[in-house]
């Protein structure tokens, strides 16, 4: 499957969960369901899987848990749907590719421009990050805490130097081939994907939409 | 400048009327003594040329300032009859094709058929078009199954030949290429000959170390010493003159 087609469906399934009504347990649970399905699909690693949704939900709960165990809970579950999509979108990335995924985020034109050049830039910076780490590794870098300290602060100072040198000479040779402040970045879908996507959106805003509804029903017949 | 020759090639050369004319340049760089001084050559349609010259002598600094990169302290540059000021800047890159010394410049897209189709398209390149020409010049450098990868896949030779088929897609008239053999290994660097000296440019300018390999892709050389032109002259006779170049600190055969 296309990784841009893979970024949109995930996101199509965390955008319905999100907007789920608070305590639709229901459609909760049909959304985990397809989280799972998702997972089995896409097959991350289990283990750095795990490692990764035990740290997010920490962080989460410190923060939903102060709201009371009630809306806690939901919060958190919702959540967890939510980050097991994602995961599994970002751990089953190919090297490199976030910015052929990016190209067809439904974000404005200016936003996912910047997104792009930022991604490949960030690729860039580290694997200058990495040649000076392996540099300094060859060299020994060892010694007294102060000595390390002053190693890390001399390659960030490098790193922060060359990134701005980088940026000059990368803006330059966009400029030189006639860059006007518009990257050209084509959407990618075919037809099928397309179908599929609009099939999933379908079905997602119907799920979604179910939840308010049954709430409502639960309600009102209260 | 020291002339080796009084080849038919160099007598003909006039120095007002070429294509890219250079005429006392001097660069410094902010707070610093000028590392070009009094800068003056000619290049002519059909001008193939190596640019020569120590590390650090201001090779890629002179590169720079003939695309606008930099802005000369004093001096003229002019391309296509056009002088090069910062209004021209934009008409007269029109015309120039420029590789830099690091691929990673260069390729910042996604994909490197994007980054291909870049420049065509930010000129008013249909898509279909622009993609047709990125591909047949992917498959020139055997670079096809790549087209859709990002460019952080590709090893060092493959990045060189990526950045210089962004170039190419861009049709230009005049192509100047800052080291562009870096990193490529000597099948590569055949193939890259071959498919200079076929280019329908107007003027090949080239950077480079690689001595050999410039006596095979150009005709003439220009050599920067001590931020000078110190020799303007067909490079056969230059590459067999071992003295002279190891008086530029080029010794040759290393």
């Amino acid at each position: 499957m296309a990784l841009p087609l893979r970024l949109h469906l995930s996101l199509v399934i965390v955008v319905g969960t999100a907007l789920l009504k608070q305590h639709a347990w229901y459609w909760l649970g049909v959304y985990g369901a397809i989280a799972f399905i998702w997972l089995a699909v896409l097959r991350p690693p289990i283990r750095q899987m795990g490692g990764l949704l035990g740290t997010e939900l920490i962080f989460l709960s410190l923060v939903a848990l102060p709201l009371g165990w009630e809306r806690a809970s939901f919060l958190l579950v919702r959540s967890l749907v939510c980050l097991i999509v994602m995961n599994s979108f970002l751990l089953t990335l190919p090297p490199h590719s976030f910015g052929i995924a990016l190209k067809s985020l439904p974000v404005p034109a200016a936003l996912k421009e910047n997104l792009l050049l930022a991604g490949q830039y960030l690729e860039i910076l580290l694997s200058e990050v990495k040649r000076m780490q392996r540099s300094a590794q060859l060299r020994g870098l060892n010694g007294a805490s102060g000595w390390l300290r002053y190693a890390s602060a001399a390659m960030i100072g490098t790193l922060y130097i060359r990134s701005l040198d980088r940026a000059e000479r990368v803006y330059g040779a966009m400029v030189i081939r006639g860059y006007n402040g518009k990257l050209p970045v084509d959407s990618i879908f075919t037809a099928k994907d397309r179908f599929m996507l609009l099939m999933a959106w379908a079905i997602a805003i119907c799920f979604t939409l179910s939840s308010y509804r049954v709430v409502h029903l639960e309600i009102f017949n209260f | 400048m020291k002339s080796l020759t009084s080849n038919p090639q160099t007598s003909t050369r006039n120095p007002h009327n070429g294509i890219v004319e250079v005429k006392n340049l001097v660069y410094a760089y902010p707070r610093q003594e000028p590392v070009l001084t009094d800068i003056s050559f000619s290049l002519n349609t059909g001008d193939r040329v190596a640019l020569m010259g120590a590390t650090g002598s201001g090779k890629s600094t002179l590169l720079e300032n003939l695309i606008g990169l930099k802005q000369p302290k004093s001096g003229t540059i002019s391309i296509n009859h056009i002088p090069l000021e910062p209004k021209t800047l934009p008409q007269v890159r029109r015309y120039i094709g420029f590789s830099f010394q690091d691929a990673n410049d260069q390729l910042f897209m996604p994909t490197i058929l994007e980054d291909i189709t870049f420049g065509p398209r930010n000129y008013g390149v249909p898509p279909a078009i622009a993609s047709d020409r990125a591909r047949q010049l992917l498959a020139d450098f055997g670079l096809a199954a790549y087209a859709n990868r990002s460019a952080h896949e590709l090893s060092g030779g493959q990045r060189r030949l990526a950045a210089l088929a962004a170039i190419l897609a861009l049709e230009p008239k005049i192509l100047i290429l800052d080291e562009p053999t870096t990193g490529l290994d000597p099948a590569w660097r055949r193939h890259l000959a071959q498919v200079l000296l076929n280019l329908p440019v107007q003027v090949i300018l080239i950077a480079s170390h690689e001595l050999h390999w410039l006596g095979k892709v150009t005709q003439r050389a220009l050599v920067l010493s001590g931020g000078r032109i110190a020799v303007d002259s067909d490079i056969q006779p230059l590459l067999q003159d071992g003295e002279t170049l190891e008086n530029l600190g080029l010794p040759i055969g290393w």
